[in-house]
């Protein structure tokens, strides 16, 4: 090799372990702007910084799955002996995780909750800033409990869908349970929603773990990144992921909007009908297929029965508390 | 081209493609030591055509690249045989090979990370885990190890960087 090469090898070690070190630096948490415009200015200073950052950081966000335990993914049936050959250190960790968040599970239950309740009525809206700077954003007919106490906080949603920003805080977790399943705050934004059995969480930003059960396993847990949407009904839970432009269009209802994407119009009418004393009813299951995509104001289904006169020739006739839709 | 479109190109499009890189590389290579730089090279090649325009077929771009750097250096190193460079067809380099699902891929992840974990020495390891696994702060790692905190910084600095080199590396068991 030579003393050239030699230079250039060196030069690629020493690279790799700078952009290891701001990714180790960025997780702490006095990360500020400062340090971020000084990261911004290295990267910028050469392709092979920018280079070596991406390449290590794709894989650091990536090992946020060894939370998980066990290979990512719902109905895995473990390969034979695999739980043996797992090294025993990632057992103990599981095993600490798990001891930690049972421990604070049943001191709550121990200091009796005093929850205050919060409820949206149908068509409206509420948000909520929290004494920590958390906000949660309330959809329509909604209906939470939050109990903030020294070392934890806790929200229950009982009905409906609500958006979360939470200030992260490792001392005092930030948990949100839906009867059995339960969401935990690692730093995020997040939608829920709920309705009746199935449970949906998108999560927008940062990272948070789901728990598919009341005293979740470690295979019962998902740690969530960007992106992931995940779905729980009845046993069933689905991990999906989502363009970031999908995401967003699915979180329309925090102005007031409903997005729709190839949504068929029994869809649409279920959609109307949450945030509507009128109901619609599509009375025709042909006309129930067929689907439309666009953006329509959630508290006008007008809007909408305009829509289906206009483009699908379909009979709107309202009736007492109900709008029905016809051929 | 924004920057940060150029960068989810590369991050989506080519960092998946290193192993397969690296071992047409090695293949047509024969100091080990430098394939790691020619890969920070073809990388670095990547994105800065990319920032001009992205690439239709990223796969075909990217071995290109590589091949011509083989033969950049060839000439440099002054060898004369250019068919030590591996053809690009006989190494069959699928353009349109379709990715994994994405839960087949998440799985996959996963094992090539306990794998990578597992090649990490103890102390790197330890540390890693405790801040991946149980999310627990630089300080917290330094109470628990013993260590100060500029120590602990450093081992996961070290971990991060070789966790990177060993989940890129299909190899069973992986070079030294």
């Amino acid at each position: 090799m030579s003393a050239d090469d030699l230079r250039r090898v060196r030069n690629a070690r020493e690279i790799q372990a700078e952009a290891a070190s701001w990714i180790e630096v960025r997780d702490c948490e006095d990360w500020s702007c400062a340090r971020q415009a000084e990261l911004e200015a290295w990267l910028a200073q050469s392709p092979a910084h920018l280079v070596a950052f991406l390449r290590a950081e794709a894989v650091w966000q990536r090992a946020d799955r060894l939370r998980a335990l066990s290979p990512p993914g719902p109905m895995m049936v473990p390969p034979s002996g695999s739980a043996s050959s797992k090294p025993t250190y990632l057992r103990v960790a599981a095993a600490l995780v798990v001891m930690c968040f049972a421990g604070a599970a049943s001191l709550a239950l121990l200091q009796a909750p005093k929850d205050k309740t919060y409820s949206t009525a149908i068509g409206a809206r509420q948000t909520l800033t929290l004494s920590d700077g958390s906000k949660i954003e309330l959809n329509t007919n909604t209906s939470l409990r939050v109990a903030y106490k020294k070392g934890s906080r806790n929200i229950w949603l009982d009905r409906g869908e609500a958006f979360f920003d939470v200030k992260h805080d490792e001392a005092r977790p930030f948990v949100v349970t839906m009867g059995n399943r339960r969401v935990i705050d690692l730093g995020t934004k997040f939608n829920i929603r709920r309705d009746d059995a199935r449970i949906q969480v998108a999560l927008l930003e940062g990272k948070a773990r789901f728990d598919s059960a009341q005293n979740a396993k470690p295979s019962q847990q998902t740690i969530l990144t960007p992106g992931d949407v995940i779905t729980a009904t009845g046993q069933a839970v689905s991990l999906k992921r989502k363009a970031a432009a999908e995401l967003a269009g699915q979180l329309g209802w925090r102005t007031g909007m409903l997005v729709f994407e190839q949504a068929t119009l029994a869809d649409v009418a279920r959609e109307y009908n949450r945030y509507n004393r009128t109901q619609l009813v599509i009375a025709d299951p042909a006309a129930a297929r067929l689907t439309i995509s666009g953006t329509l104001p959630a508290n006008d289904p007008g809007a909408f029965t305009r829509l289906a006169t206009k483009f699908f020739n379909l009979t709107v006739k309202p009736r007492e508390g109900e709008i029905v839709i016809t051929r | 081209m924004s920057r940060a479109e150029v960068n989810a190109w590369f991050v989506r499009e080519v960092l998946p493609l290193e192993a397969a890189l690296q071992r047409y590389l090695r293949h047509s290579w024969r100091s080990e030591s430098d394939v790691g730089d020619m890969c920070q090279d073809v990388f670095v090649r990547a994105i800065e055509a990319a920032r001009k325009e992205i690439p239709h077929a990223t796969k075909p771009f990217v071995f290109a690249i590589a091949r011509n750097l083989l033969i950049n250096r060839l000439h440099r190193k002054q060898i004369v045989s250019i068919e030590a460079v591996a053809d690009l067809d006989s190494f069959a380099i699928a353009a349109d090979e379709p990715l994994p699902d994405r839960s087949v891929m998440a799985r996959q992840d996963w094992r090539k990370l306990q794998t990578a974990l597992a090649r990490l020495p103890e102390r790197w390891r330890d540390a890693v885990v405790m801040r991946k696994v149980e999310g627990l702060s630089r300080k917290e790692i330094a109470r628990r190890m013993g260590l100060a905190e500029a120590t602990v910084a450093q081992h996961l600095a070290s971990g991060i960087a070789a966790l990177t080199d060993y989940f890129n590396d299909d190899r069973e068991g992986g070079a030294p």
